[in-house]
């Protein structure tokens, strides 16, 4: 009977999908021991390391493009900066400049020297308006990248950012800096040939079946790599990473499902990783367009809705319920923003205030994860007397571009977790922006907003996303569900595996016992 | 004969050509955009303008399939939009491995199918018939991934004989392909034995109750003899046409059990550019599949006309 239990958890487990708390990763670790290699089981492949062909990256590729490139600076597992590739980078007085200071006796894993050169270049190449743009919002203000000697380079912006130190920590797939002289020869195989200055480099790619890296004998820092090879398998299918995993197929089982996760954490032979990061998983209200368009009715359906009950269905009560996008955790957490308590009489004399019936779309997907939280919410929305059709949507872009559109009314969304709030609200909820998801016009959100990308304080800028958030649940252009988290299940003798922020595993990082 | 073989081209490429044509209409008709699915969903209207000039995807639909047909017609099928490679190229890494799986998935078939049918045929109505039309009609039900997880829990989870998942090149190791080939081509094999089964069962049926069945048994010819002698190979035609025609659901089978077993296939790479709205690497698998099996029927074709001399002798005329 147990047996068809695990048959039936395993096909149901495919499908379904709940979060699940578990227990901290990295207590009690032992001294870490070299040699060996790692198998990852993913969901999703390796794009490519040119930003220019890839545009965009997945965790997949933003993990791998990790491993061969390094970042300028990373953050220990307290969130502070610590040097990497390059030693310090300072800021004139007024924001306009910023000097980046590289290691000394950098060298490409193909023995190259690694210099400001190769740098300034990388980023010119990315902001050439003749190549691409499709970078401009994401790089924001900075306007030119010069080499000043061997190991300097300058970053001139257009105006100050309050944000910009902190791309340079951030594991993007934009700063992956490769030889100038193959950036400019390699044309479009650059993409699938990466040179970087990273702890590992790539040795072998079979297109949809594994990507395989090996130790750069040039990277600075023998001591961060730990294993001989590394190898990222793509296994779309949830079902076979689990079953993978607990047969020692695959060592790391990344983005388990949620029910795997639970089952994971009954058995003794697995162990299971957390990581609570920024950002949120939301409901995305388009206010350009009756009855969305009236703040009554947007807060109404807040204050309809049970979250504690949503919390325990669809999350199998573990997360935490969040109030803005930036946890607890996070030095970014402003609490007591007023978001709405769940208070069906509040909401139903709010409807009463608005006059008219409201009838609402939710999109959705049709998936568990979804269909579960968006019947609940029809049903609270229906006991305070809105009624609500659910249109379910593929995954991918075909569920993307309507809400990019416009073209929706409530759709469950997630806002990413990234390392400075300005990545999260600038183009999502700035009214100028041209990515205005929600498309809230409001002046006060705007204002701080603004404040934020532009002071070069702290504090104001702590304050303004504060205001932000309180001024967000007034004007409710998005219901927020719980915090982003990332789970990872391992074999026992996996170790070391860092903070998953914004989902990402640094592989290098890890060591493991013998077979 | 020569007019057979040019009546037989001409389809050949009339079928190519809506094939190919209907399958450039459908990926452009899909939802998304693979303009979206390269930027992600923070991409501003600026920059997927300027990405859609880019690949070209501003051009008229026709102007578009006709581009791509001349370098169909040239060899030359383009890149990928998402990773850059030559599409030709990443068809000719994979092919080897959804070939091996379908020949495997097919032998796997047949090996269930050919015994099965003929002892049914021999004892039929008995329980034996019953209960193995009954897996028949099981297997036939099952949707193939439910038949890979399974196969995947008994073999690779429980009983921890074969690998879950991965793919070893022949070369490299023939047996540890051959281990890593055996769960995902059973899972196929089981899905398409039942047709096979059904057809050679019903023809055998037919067969046996032949006049010279019952001359060779009034001869005292043993069972197995006849069976296989006699009954087998004139109970064969519907079997080898089924069989040239289930290639393409063997296709379709490998779609769905590349991406579960993590088989670095045709298939698998399809459903992800299906997935990534990869328009030009859908059209051109599917160009390329399409192509392959016209050409195995065309193949068949010629080998029945050279078989039976009435075709020859009607198109001859």
């Amino acid at each position: 009977m147990r047996r068809v239990h695990q048959l039936v958890g395993l096909i149901v487990g495919a499908f379904a999908f709940a979060l699940i708390g578990l227990q901290p990763c990295g207590a009690a670790e032992p001294a870490p021991r070299d040699g060996g290699s790692v198998i990852m089981g993913t969901r999703g492949q390796v794009q490519g390391f040119d930003p220019l062909t890839t545009r965009a990256a997945n965790r997949e590729t933003t993990m791998a493009g990790a491993l061969v490139f390094s970042s300028f600076f990373t953050l220990d597992e307290k969130g502070k900066r610590v040097p990497d590739l390059a030693t310090s980078l300072d800021g004139s007085p007024d924001g306009l400049t910023w000097r980046l200071k590289l290691r000394s006796g950098l060298k490409f894993s193909n023995g190259a020297p690694y210099t400001a050169r190769d740098v300034a270049h990388h980023f010119q190449r990315i902001l050439d308006p003749s190549r691409n743009q499709a970078f401009a919002a994401a790089l924001g203000a900075l306007k030119e990248a010069v080499a000043i000697d061997n190991a300097t380079v300058e970053f001139r912006l257009a105006y100050a950012w309050a944000a910009f130190p902190s791309i340079f920590s951030a594991d993007s797939f934009l700063f992956w800096v490769m030889p100038a002289e193959h950036e400019d020869s390699a044309g479009p195989d650059l993409n699938r040939r990466p040179i970087g200055a990273g702890p590992y480099a790539m040795t072998e790619w079979i297109q949809d079946d594994s990507i395989t890296f090996e130790k750069n004998p040039n990277y600075w820092n023998p001591k961060a790599q730990h294993l001989d090879k590394i190898v990222i398998r793509f296994l779309p299918d949830p079902t076979a990473r689990f079953t993978a995993v607990r047969i020692g197929d695959i060592d790391i089982f990344y983005e388990p499902l949620g029910k795997q996760v639970i089952e994971a954490r009954n058995d003794k032979t697995l162990k299971v990783v957390e990581y609570a990061g920024t950002g949120a998983y939301t409901l995305n209200i388009n206010t350009s367009s009756p009855p969305l368009d009236d703040v009554r009715v947007r807060q109404a359906l807040a204050y309809a809705l049970d979250r504690n009950v949503e919390l325990k269905v669809a999350f199998d009560g573990v997360g935490v319920l969040a109030t803005s996008f930036w946890g607890p955790g996070s030095e970014w957490n402003c609490p007591n923003v007023g978001y709405p308590e769940y208070n069906p009489e509040k909401a139903k004399a709010l409807l009463k205030d608005y006059g008219k019936p409201v009838k609402v779309v939710l999109q959705s997907q049709p998936t568990p994860t979804m269909t579960i939280p968006a019947q609940l919410y029809q049903s609270f929305w229906q006991k305070v007397g809105i009624e609500t059709e659910i249109k379910n949507i593929q995954g991918g872009p075909s569920y993307i571009n309507p809400v990019l559109r416009g073209d929706y009314q409530i759709a469950l969304w997630e806002v990413a977790d990234v390392p400075d709030p300005d990545f999260q609200v600038y183009q999502a909820f700035f009214s100028k922006s041209g990515g205005n998801l929600t498309r809230i016009n409001d002046p006060k959100l705007d204002e701080a907003i603004e404040t934020g990308r532009h002071s070069l304080d702290i504090n104001v800028r702590k304050k303004a996303y504060c205001d932000f958030s309180k001024e967000m649940a007034m004007q409710m252009a998005i219901m927020l569900r719980i915090q982003s988290i990332y789970f990872a299940i391992t074999q026992p003798r996996v170790h070391n595996i860092p903070p998953l922020r914004r989902g990402v595993a640094r592989l290098n990082e890890v060591w493991v016992d013998p077979k | 004969m020569t007019h057979y073989f040019l009546r037989k081209l001409l389809r050949l490429i009339l079928i190519l050509l809506l094939v190919t044509a209907v399958t450039f209409l459908l990926s452009n008709l899909l939802p998304g955009d693979v303009v979206l699915a390269l930027l992600g969903n923070e991409a501003t209207p600026a920059a997927i303008a300027q990405v859609r000039t880019e690949l070209g995807l501003d051009q008229p639909l026709v102007l578009r399939y006709l581009h791509w047909l001349i370098g169909f017609i040239h060899g030359e099928l383009g890149r990928s939009y998402i990773t850059q490679v030559p599409i030709l190229e990443s068809i000719i890494d994979r092919l080897p491995v959804t070939i091996e799986l379908v020949l495997l998935s097919q032998g796997f078939a047949l090996l269930l199918a050919v015994p099965a049918g003929v002892l049914c045929a021999y004892k039929v109505g008995s329980r034996l018939d019953q209960l193995i039309s009954t897996a028949a009609l099981f297997f036939l039900a099952a949707p193939v991934f439910i038949t890979a997880i399974m196969l995947m829990f008994l073999f690779a989870l429980e009983l921890r004989w074969l690998p879950s998942t991965g793919y070893v090149p022949f070369m490299t190791g023939p047996l540890s392909n051959l281990a890593h080939l055996a769960l995902p081509a059973l899972a196929i094999g089981l899905s398409e034995w039942p047709p096979l089964f059904s057809v050679l069962r019903a023809d055998m049926i037919k067969t046996l109750q032949q006049d010279y069945i019952a001359l060779a048994r009034a001869k005292g010819l043993g069972p197995a003899f006849i069976l296989l002698r006699h009954a087998l190979r004139p109970s064969s035609f519907t079997l080898v046409t089924i069989s040239g025609l289930q290639i393409a659901a063997a296709i379709v089978g490998a779609l769905v059990v590349e991406t579960i077993f993590g088989l670095p296939g045709v298939g698998r790479m399809l459903t992800g550019a299906v997935y990534n709205r990869d328009m030009m690497l859908i059209q051109g698998c599917v160009a390329l599949i399409s192509v392959g099996y016209v050409l195995i029927n065309f193949g068949v074709d010629l080998i029945y006309a050279l078989l039976d001399p009435r075709i020859r002798d009607e198109y001859g005329r």
